[in-house]
């Protein structure tokens, strides 16, 4: 019977290979749509209405580049162009060579990661998890921030290492006179991951000033940090 | 596949600024359509399985210069997007549209449509395992290679959606 399941299985999926035609595409004409983003947007709104687990995963806002565009925007980067998008901003991790032909400006450190909302910058940044440890390095890293409000927004790294996708997402919280962590999350090395989240963080800072030192959480940790976050209005 | 030097053998367009990278081209001819069927078939959307696909392999053609094992890199990374596009889309409670059945281009087959709608209800890792498995025809060790885990967990995920086909599909 499992025999004559398998062949069975394999005609039925052979058929349907064969049914579905293959686009005319090549990624340096950039992707024809974007839902993959657009359902991570809709899971996000879920979460943050009190959807199932709170899984605020790293999203594009609404309007905001989607997922390909800052993949997009990681390949011009690599071919030597200089790219900004609207919200989305693709990560940079390694010092720019001044008068190379790089538009970008300098970074304060090794690690730099900026969005509209929050400036990171870092000696090192890794995470120790599944006994190996991983870094946000190289220019597919995609970085995005939730732009929030006045009291509240976030900074998420997406990228992937020999296949493993990692992320790391610091939440921030802001008042009139001070902005702090609220929560630091990362995956676990695992496919499919699964968080590992350190709430009430702490890092209390002054509003217009950057945090400067270490930070993190067991797994997570950032040397040599240099940190602003801009909320909206 | 030499990844040393760079092609030119591509007209460089209005969206191509610079060249494509060498080697890049001959991986893609044959990658694209596996990438992109593999992305419908695990998402049973073909929309969606577009831009997994296309997600991916932008992502690979930013990093080609540094990524060792393109075909592995391109197994894992489309299957673990379209995994987790679909735990999204389980999240939001979104039903995804099914890819056609087998009766769209043959002569109806209502034992093979039946096996496609119930293949289409497997959880997402247990159908990405049997696409793996019976469509891209992966060993155990590759199929557990390109979803990060053990054999034995290949073998239990393919054993248990064998086990839920069986129940399921009318004898």
């Amino acid at each position: 019977m499992t025999v004559e399941l398998e062949d069975r299985i394999r005609e039925v999926l052979g058929r349907q290979a064969e049914t579905i035609e293959v686009p005319d595409w090549h990624p340096a004409q950039g992707p024809v749509s974007a839902r993959v983003a657009a359902a991570a947007v809709e899971t996000h709104a879920a979460s943050a209405n009190g959807g199932p687990g709170r899984q605020l995963r790293a999203l594009p806002a609404p309007g905001r580049a989607p997922l390909w565009l800052a993949s997009a925007a990681a390949a011009a980067l690599v071919i030597g162009g200089a790219v900004a998008v609207q919200q989305g901003v693709v990560g940079r991790s390694e010092p720019v060579v001044p008068g190379d032909g790089n538009d970008l400006p300098e970074p304060v450190r090794a690690i730099s990661f900026g969005t509209p909302q929050v400036q990171l910058d870092a000696e090192a940044v890794t995470v120790n998890v599944n006994g190996r440890a991983f870094r946000p390095i190289g220019d597919d890293v995609e970085v995005h921030s939730d732009p929030g409000n006045a009291g509240y927004t976030t900074l998420e790294l997406i990228w992937f290492e020999d296949g493993v996708e990692m992320r790391i997402n610091l939440y921030f919280a802001a008042d009139a006179t001070h902005w702090w962590i609220t929560e630091m999350r990362t995956y676990d090395g695992r496919t499919p991951g699964e968080w590992i989240t350190q709430e009430g963080v702490g890092y209390r800072t002054p509003r217009g000033q950057a945090y400067e030192g270490d930070l993190g959480f067991g797994p997570l940790q950032m040397t040599g940090v240099h940190l602003t976050v801009n909320p909206g209005p | 596949m030499s990844r040393d030097t760079t092609s030119t053998d591509r007209p460089a367009g209005p969206s191509r600024a610079a060249p494509v990278p060498a080697g890049f081209d001959e991986f893609f001819a044959t990658a694209w359509p596996f990438a992109y069927r593999l992305a419908v078939l695990v998402t049973h959307d073909r929309a969606v399985g577009e831009d997994v696909a296309q997600e991916v392999m932008t992502r690979l053609y930013a990093g080609w210069a540094t990524i060792e094992r393109p075909e592995a890199y391109l197994r894992t990374a489309t299957v673990n997007t379209a995994v987790n596009w679909q735990r999204r889309q389980a999240t939001s409670r979104h039903k995804a549209p099914l890819v056609s059945r087998p009766e769209a281009v043959d002569p109806p087959d209502p034992a093979a449509a039946d096996l496609a709608d119930a293949l289409a209800g497997l959880p997402e890792r247990q159908r990405a395992v049997l696409v793996l498995r019976y469509w891209a025809d992966l060993s155990e060790a590759e199929i557990a290679d390109t979803l990060g885990c053990r054999p034995g967990t290949v073998k239990s995920l393919a054993s248990r959606a064998l086990r839920r086909l069986s129940k399921e599909l009318p004898r």
